[in-house]
């Protein structure tokens, strides 16, 4: 019982920093159609600022909301510069282009940052408890304290700020938010500072409590069955497929890799979930459904 | 006044959809232009808007003139907020995953001053049925509520000039009889401008002070009501009536002669 309490607990807790950088993704391609292929590295390049803003030996309360600004403004950057001169090209190309754009920050993070890893050292209260047994060890449990409160954060945005609802309007229709005078690619751009600073939190949860290195990008590939079973357009679905299978994950490490002697299973399973869920709704759990009058 | 002169269009650089079409839009009136499908309507209200190029347009000859000032080369969100041109396209211009409330709030967001509330009262009082809905998802409303939250969402922009593309299309005939009410309500209540685009010409004729006929990438015909209401042509081919329906053979090859000098 202990054992199960443990195996869904950190599931979860897992599941919701795979949440955070789904929602990363899901944000762009909804408002786009884009698939965001460098998502891991921004979730590294967000993990870099904040380990640079610590080695300047700022306070948490500063570098929290230094290392979020420099990765939204990281992310519109890039948006800007290359993206943003694609608009109106097929997304498959922009999508082709986001991998280049994942090789170039690759090589520019071995240049600038080393090829050694660096530590990240979130220096919060010790918050490891014990639930009868099972126990949940402090970063793990501040993670998903990250994660819940940036996501909630994000779905009040979307739903009651002006700036949301505007984003939710463009990612409708660009057309149709045009011809009525709003700035359509100021807004696209604003969309990827945002996405870009659920990566940044991403990569900071991946990296809490170890280190972060130039190749951890591959985080962003942890991400890519959470979008696809929760459905490309859905932020809570992305939650939820986030929650599924850092849950799939923990009880293959759990109980199928022992039982199995398959240990590294572990990296399969969430493929072989989405194969099955995505048999049986081919638009993911909670693809957008089409509004359609008939 | 917005001015058009000698418009030239084509799309994807080969195909020609306006050949040279002049258009003169009066302040604080309701002009319309009638025109069978593929006649280049849209297209026109496309360049008057500025998006023509997200359709891969590109204007060849001539000018869109507002008051004076060049449209053809500006930003179409420029042409909205500086010169409250905006366009209601066929479409609709309402976001189907938005309720009410977040759509006008939205269509509003362009705006620098904070007077929202009291247009959004205006909405509602031009358009009562939308009232009752305002937190419905506007994508599940009828096609006729979606109409009016279209033609609403274009008030909270405070317009100048309003290009109507089509407003009655779909619509039951009570539909449409309320909809020019509201459109004739609109130019006299709030002074806008209105461009209507109708293949309802009966319809359109009514509420207009002037109008146009495209065929073909030309403007064939204009006049003002009274003018276009008196002419031959347009009642047969567009107000329906049928003229001297017995003799058949005869008034087919007329009719014929009738049309093609009309494109020629």
């Amino acid at each position: 019982m202990d054992y199960l309490v443990q195996v869904i607990g950190s599931g979860i807790l897992q599941g919701l920093v795979y949440a955070l950088i789904a929602v990363s993704l899901v944000i762009i391609y909804k408002s786009s159609e884009v698939f965001n292929f460098s998502i891991g590295e921004f979730c590294t390049v967000g993990a870099v600022f904040f380990f640079l803003l610590q080695s300047l030996g700022l306070p948490l309360w500063l570098i929290i909301p230094g290392f979020l600004l420099m990765s939204a403004l990281f992310a519109g950057l890039i948006q800007k510069l290359v993206i943003d001169r694609l608009i109106g090209r097929d997304p498959l190309s922009i999508t082709l282009v986001t991998i280049g754009i994942s090789t170039v920050l690759i090589g520019l993070l071995l240049v600038f940052f080393g090829e050694n890893p660096e530590i990240i050292d979130l220096t919060l209260p010790d918050v490891t408890f014990d639930l009868g047994g099972a126990l949940f060890i402090s970063t793990q449990v501040w993670n998903g304290i990250i994660a819940s409160v940036a996501l909630i954060g994000l779905l009040l945005f979307y739903k009651f700020t002006t700036m949301g609802i505007l984003m939710r309007a463009t990612a409708d229709s660009q057309i149709k938010s045009i011809v009525l005078g709003i700035n359509a690619r100021w807004i696209l751009t604003l969309t990827w500072a945002i996405s870009g600073m659920m990566a940044a939190l991403g990569g900071l949860a991946v990296s809490n409590g170890s280190a972060v290195s130039y190749d951890m990008g591959i985080v962003g590939m942890a991400a890519i069955p959470v979008v696809l079973l929760g459905g490309l357009e859905s932020i809570p679905g992305a939650i939820l497929g986030g929650v599924i299978i850092g849950l799939v994950e923990t009880t293959t490490i759990f109980y199928l890799e022992p039982w199995l002697d398959l240990p590294g299973f572990q990296a399969i399973t969430p493929y072989i979930v989405l194969l099955i869920v995505l048999m049986i709704r081919p638009q993911g759990l909670f693809g957008q459904e089409m509004i359609e009058r008939v | 006044m917005i001015e058009v002169e000698g418009l030239r269009v084509v799309y994807k650089d080969v195909i020609s959809v306006l050949h040279g079409v002049s258009v003169n839009l009066e302040d604080g009136q309701i002009t319309t232009l009638l025109g069978a499908n593929g006649a280049g309507k849209t297209t026109l209200l496309r360049t008057l808007s500025g998006i023509l190029q997200i359709y891969d347009g590109k204007v060849l000859e001539g000018s869109v003139k507002i008051d004076g000032v060049e449209l053809t080369r500006l930003n179409p969100v420029v042409i909205t907020r500086r010169f409250g041109i905006v366009f209601v396209v066929e479409e609709r211009t309402v976001f189907p995953q938005l309720t009410v409330m977040e759509n006008l709030r939205c269509a509003a967001s362009s705006r620098r001053d904070r007077d929202v509330a009291r247009d959004t009262a205006r909405v509602f009082e031009l358009f009562p049925a939308l009232g009752y809905k305002t937190a419905c998802k506007s994508g599940y409303m009828s096609g006729g509520e979606q109409q009016m939250l279209s033609i609403g969402n274009a008030l909270m922009t405070r317009p100048k000039t309003l290009l109507l593309d089509e407003p009655s299309l779909g619509l039951a005939p009570i539909l449409v009889k309320e909809m020019f009410k509201v459109i004739t309500r609109i130019n006299v209540e709030s002074k806008i401008s209105i461009f209507l685009i109708e293949q309802n010409a009966a319809a359109a004729m009514k509420v207009a002070q002037k109008g146009y006929v495209m065929e073909n990438g030309r403007v064939v015909l204009e006049g003002t009501r009274e003018e276009l209401e008196s002419n031959e042509d347009i009642k047969e081919f567009y107000l329906g009536a049928d003229g001297e329906g017995q003799k058949k053979d005869y008034r087919q090859s007329k009719r014929y002669k009738r049309r093609k000098r009309w494109l020629g």
